[in-house]
């Protein structure tokens, strides 16, 4: 429950209000008005039997009436459809490649055309959603939970227990994401590739998350709901839980959706410096770094996975913004 | 005030002890040898490379090649490259050029992101606003190397506005694409970080109240929102500053800037030891110095917090 | 003997180990083709890519391109190749065998002088050597030296770094003489290699200022040298050897990336570039801001099987899947579409520009793409022993390179014509590559290999890479192939009368590699190039090094 629904329950509520304002002593002003003054209305009753909606399904109730959210989440849908189930969309298979068809331009049933190695394009960007959009989402989530956890505690405890995570912090941000990757790809030669990707990310993208998430606990700490909610006895983990975290997951929930599309895009680049994934995994990312060779001779081969990946990248941000407004009921605009 | 500063700087004594132990491991566990890459595809002569091996201390098991490393650089001595440079000098030829570089791609993710964060965070919904978010859009999910090959294409090469490369002795002028592909990937979290602080700022009770006393819309933005807004914005920037340095390898590569990043690269690639560490070393008191800058621009943000 | 690397940039362009002086050909080039309205300038400056030096500017401890090639212009030796790769005298006044080829006796010229002023004797050539070959200076061309008497004296730990070789006696101030562990009728080529430069005596004094600041014999002198921004060099007006010098001096400039060279060479703010970035394979050539070159090389591409690969050993099985695997590449459809014609088909074990060259050598239709022999082939090896279900043929190659390309085309075609499965095996460094080859780990991988010659003879390319003496980590016979019959014919040419009858007898040689491919050639790599619309001059000598004295604007 927010601090504006709590103060505004004990100011119009009166059967709440009883318990704080009884009768007045002998020489004590009222200073709410009788309940016989102002009649309680219709819309102010308050049903005790029912349980006092979430913040989730307030959030959920604004959301249903986003059209932003509507559109955005269809489409997110569309593409976790894809990446689930690439063959409901592509006949072909992305790994049959022909050099005879090396660069050729789209043709009935082979709408994007053909990259260098002569795969037909189409296939390779419903095939590499799978791969992409899993380190997109799996990626994300480590580092939210991972990083919002830490920087969570560091911004609410403070003192040493801050000091010590957000030194530790510090030196991650310092280590060259390269230099992990390699020896990352080398100690765990035996997994499946994806995993080593997401991990690799994962453990070079949770400081950031870790920061954010520190300065908007400072910031909701010092919030006067927190103060309020202390004096009516509330322990303080219960404070961080349900109280400062909720309000300080803005930032945190712009940075996660953003994040996601750099991770994906992330892929890309541990391709272009070599140590992305190998030539049997399609993904979006590997196919943008092996097309950009052809950046001025043919930019469409580059084209449809960037563009898979922006409209993706599009639908997880427009998502993360309304998911983000509901949450929040000053940022409401009804 | 300060002793919570001096209690900072403390603390930055086992955060390069931290770093350094776990550059240097990592490096260790690099695949692949290095003195035996020196030859090249030749075959090694063992003996010569035994001879290289002890003279760069890679004979030694890890933990007293740490130990030996930590000793030197007390004295200062950071030791050469395998290309027989002191690692000193590599350092101070690399790190002027890049701290130009993230400087003016910092000032520009900075500027322009806040500015565009603003504007979208007051129009919300708005067409302002939804070119801000595809613009973006556009920046995160078009990876630099991409953007860095287009903008060379175009700026350097076929308009001829701007140099294509950075040149030996870049100035203004010649960073300058390089420093709006290095910013930019930044400045789309940055505006959208901007955007989110201010539309839920905007709606706070001190902004209705600013306005019920009468304030103009100008000041209570200037005053109140903008103030209140910034500090996410300023901590993802703080850090920002440190990974832009660090992180240019890729801009630094394309554009011929033989900055830190490249000069990492490399150093990583050829699996130099004590030439990853000493630069990776120096990114870390920049990030710790950057973040304590940031704690204490909290408190001159906002009032409420405190530092004993 | 070297192996052609990739530790750098993209382009797969001629890397790391240039260490023959194949830049110090005569004069005349395509000079007279390059015509502009204004005639070159002769003290013009010319710019050149270049990576920056590896290594100190020490002619023993180059064996990259980026130190390589100002070395090689800096420093004449006894003997310099012209443009066709043809050796000629240059320090050396006569090297003279005796009759079996293990005694050498050099006499030099008169009159030439090093960069300091000090005069070129015969000692500055025997210490140079002695202190090349000496372990305690650990010079990564030392084993260059391997076949002087007294070199394993000197391998010794411990040895004094001012330890002379024993094979090499200085008569007078301008003869000295060479005693061979081994026959030698390639010494006299050998000693036109980057490592056997002379050395001023000021060298000996502060090596490590040399390095920086190397005091110079040949045709440029050292100017200067910004580290990773530029070395330059300048004409030596002193220089008295056969190389008609026709600019001012050389700036070679550091790049990292060759995509980057390439736009400021578009741009107009470099030169010369030598290594063609794969972005712009398909349009230098018709790229109007720029002229290209696009000639045959002396390099090849090939991949090892290595013999200790499963499936793969001396045996009839290996034989059949060997050949079934090079029929299974289309390599015309890969030059032409992947390489989009920057490389030349292949025919052999050497290279075009290589005497003793042949389209024709029996056995060499397994360089032909067949796919429904490739199957009958595999078939028939399948009998011996199955290929598992799940088995897949990789190639191995360092990501740091630009093979993917290349290495994705070849697989696709193996798996396209076999039905097998087929993929490349991207390790992410050079370093890590080069150990996984060295300690012999590649035992489920085929691995990239590409050679280019010290000289030009056929006997580089066959001899370093397939011959049993230089198998198990002696030489560059990283699959240890070995042959009794193969090695019989190398000794053979070896000791052959002249050049034609050695070239005959190594085209035998390479028949017997065709029916055993210890390594599947893929294609000659072309030398090529781009340069500045207004410099004149801009060719190649036959390694694939621009001829940098040929150069003016």
């Amino acid at each position: 429950m927010s601090e504006t629904a709590m103060n505004e329950s004990s100011e119009q509520n009166e059967s709440q209000a009883r318990v704080y304002f009884p009768d007045p002593l002998p020489g004590q002003e009222r200073f709410v008005a009788p309940i016989d003054e102002t009649p309680l209305r219709e819309v102010d009753s308050v049903d005790e039997d029912v349980p006092p909606t979430s913040m989730w399904a307030d959030a959920w109730k604004t959301l249903r009436r986003n059209p932003l959210f509507i559109i955005s989440a269809i489409l997110a849908i569309v593409v976790i459809l894809v990446a689930l189930f690439p063959n409901l969309f592509a006949k072909q298979d992305p790994m049959a490649c022909n050099l005879s068809n090396s660069v050729e331009p789209g043709r009935p049933g082979h709408p994007f055309g053909f990259d260098l190695q002569g795969c037909d394009v189409y296939s390779r960007v419903i095939h590499g959603a799978r791969t992409s959009v899993a380190i997109g989402i799996m990626t994300t989530i480590l580092v939210t939970v991972f990083g919002g956890l830490i920087g969570a505690i560091a911004g609410f405890f403070g003192g040493w227990v801050d000091a010590v995570l957000s030194r530790i912090t510090d030196i991650f941000f310092a280590i060259p994401m390269i230099l992990g990757a390699i020896v990352l790809l080398q100690m765990f030669r035996t997994s499946t590739s994806l995993w080593k990707i997401i991990l690799t990310l994962t453990l070079f993208g949770w400081v950031n998350m870790a920061r954010i998430t520190r300065s908007a606990v400072l910031e909701a700490k010092n919030l006067e709901f927190n103060t309020a909610s202390t004096a009516l006895g509330s322990t303080p983990l219960r404070n961080l839980f349900r109280h400062i975290l909720p309000n300080s997951l803005a930032p945190v929930i712009v940075m996660a959706t953003m994040s996601l599309g750099t991770y994906i895009v992330s892929e890309a680049t541990l391709s272009f410096l070599g140590i992305g994934l190998p030539s049997t995994v399609v993904s979006w990312g590997g196919d943008i770094s092996t097309a950009q060779t052809l950046l001025t001779t043919n930019p469409s081969v580059l084209f449809y996975p960037s563009a898979a990946l922006a409209i993706t990248v599009l639908a997880f941000i427009m998502m993360g913004d309304a998911v983000k407004d509901a949450l929040d009921p000053k940022s409401r605009t009804a | 005030m300060g002793k919570y500063l001096l209690r900072r700087i403390l603390q930055m004594i086992p955060v390069v002890l931290g770093t350094t132990l776990l550059i240097y491991a990592l490096v260790f566990a690099l695949p692949g040898d290095p003195v035996a890459a020196m030859f090249g595809d030749k075959p090694v002569n063992q003996a010569v490379a035994a001879q290289i091996r002890s003279e760069y201390n890679l004979d030694k098991p890890f933990i007293v090649q740490y130990v030996l490393f930590l000793k030197n650089a007390l004295t200062l001595n950071f030791g050469n490259t395998f290309a027989g440079q002191p690692v000193i000098s590599v350092i101070g030829r690399a790190f002027p050029v890049t701290i130009k570089l993230a400087l003016m791609a910092f000032v520009f993710e900075g500027i322009f992101g806040v500015i565009f964060g603003i504007i979208g965070g007051l129009t919300k919904g708005k067409w302002s606003d939804n070119i801000i978010l595809v613009l973006s859009l556009l920046l995160i999910s078009v990876p630099t190397f991409v953007t860095g090959f287009i903008l060379q294409y175009l700026f350097g090469v076929k308009w001829k506005l701007l140099p294509a490369t950075a040149g030996a002795n870049p100035g203004f002028i010649d960073l300058l694409m390089p420093a709006i592909v290095l910013g930019s990937v930044s400045m789309a979290s940055i505006i959208r970080l901007t955007r989110t602080e201010i539309t839920s700022n905007i709606s706070e009770d001190y902004v209705r109240t600013a306005r019920a006393k009468g304030m103009s819309n100008r000041s209570v933005i200037m005053r109140h929102v903008l103030r209140n807004s910034l500090i996410p914005v300023v901590t993802y920037l703080g850090a920002d500053i440190g990974g832009l340095m660090g992180g240019a390898m890729i801009t630094e590569r394309i554009f011929n800037i033989q900055g830190v990043g490249n000069t990492l690269y490399q150093a990583i690639l050829r699996g130099e030891g004590t030439l990853v560490v000493s630069i990776v070393t120096i990114l870390v008191l920049i990030f710790v110095i950057t973040s304590l800058l940031v704690d204490l621009l909290y408190a001159v943000l906002d009032p409420r917090i405190r530092y004993a | 003997m070297k192996k052609q690397s990739a530790l750098t940039i993209a382009g797969a362009g001629l890397c790391v180990m240039a260490l023959t002086l194949g830049a110090c050909g005569g004069s005349g080039g395509s000079d007279s083709s390059a015509k502009g309205t204004d005639s070159g300038s002769s003290d013009a400056v010319i710019s050149v890519f270049n990576p920056e030096p590896a290594n100190p500017l020490i002619p023993s401890m180059t064996n990259e391109v980026g130190g390589g090639n100002p070395i090689d212009v800096m420093f004449s030796k006894l003997v310099r190749f012209d443009d066709k790769g043809k050796p000629a005298n240059e320090i050396a006044k006569q090297i003279k065998a005796n009759e079996d080829n293990t005694q050498y006796t050099v006499t030099i010229n008169d009159g030439w002088k090093f960069s300091d002023g000090t005069p070129v004797t015969a000692q500055s050539f025997t210490k140079a050597w002695s202190w090349a070959a000496n372990i305690a200076n650990k010079q990564l061309g030392s084993s260059f030296f391997a076949n002087i008497k007294g070199y394993d004296d000197l391998q010794k730990e411990g040895t004094p770094g001012d330890v002379q070789l024993s094979g090499l006696k200085v008569i007078d101030d301008k003869t000295f003489t060479v005693d061979l562990t081994s026959p030698s009728s390639t010494f006299p080529i050998q000693v036109g290699y980057t490592a056997f430069a002379p050395l001023p005596e000021s060298f000996y004094k502060d090596t490590k200022a040399f390095g920086e600041k190397p005091v110079t014999v040949g045709p440029y002198k050292f100017q200067s040298w910004e580290h990773n921004k530029a070395i330059k060099l300048v004409k030596d007006p002193s220089y008295k050897g056969g190389i008609k010098v026709k600019n001012g001096g050389i700036e070679f400039r550091a790049y990292t990336d060759a995509t980057a060279a390439y736009r400021d060479v578009q741009a107009g703010n470099l030169d010369v570039l030598d290594t063609l970035p794969a972005s712009a394979r398909k349009t230098f050539q018709t790229d109007n801001t720029v002229q290209a070159i696009n000639d045959p090389g002396s390099v090849i591409q090939m991949f090892t099987i290595p013999t200790y690969m499963k499936h793969f050993g001396q045996d009839q099985e290996g034989k059949l899947r060997r050949q079934a695997i090079s029929m299974a590449i289309d390599r015309p459809t890969i030059i032409k579409k992947v390489l989009s014609g920057t490389a030349k088909e292949v025919h052999d074990f050497t290279a075009p520009v290589i005497p003793g060259y042949s389209t024709s050598i029996k056995g060499s239709d397994v360089l032909k793409y067949n796919p429904s022999k490739a199957k009958e082939l595999w078939a028939e090896a399948n009998k011996i022993s199955p290929w598992g279900e799940g088995d897949t043929f990789k190639i191995a190659f360092n990501a740091d390179g630009a093979h993917k390309e290349i290495y994705d085309a070849v697989t696709n075609s193996i798996k396209n014509a076999l039905g097998i499965q087929a993929a490349g095996n991207p390790l992410p460094t050079f370093s890590e590559f080069r150990s996984n080859v060295q300690n012999r780990k590649f035992t489920d991988s085929a691995f990239r290999s590409g050679w280019q010659p010290d000289y030009p003879s056929p006997e580089s390319y066959l001899s370093s890479n397939f011959a049993s003496s230089a198998a198990n980590g002696n030489g560059s016979n990283d699959g240890d192939y070995k042959n009794p019959e193969f090695d019989g014919l190398m000794d053979k040419a070896a000791s052959a009368k002249s050049i034609d009858e050695a070239n005959k007898i190594y085209q035998q040689s390479e028949e017997m590699l065709f029916r055993d491919l210890p390594a599947v050639p893929l294609y000659y790599q072309n030398s090529n190039g781009v340069a500045a619309k207004n410099v004149k001059g801009f060719s190649f000598t036959w390694k694939g090094t621009p001829a940098y004295y040929n150069l003016s604007k």
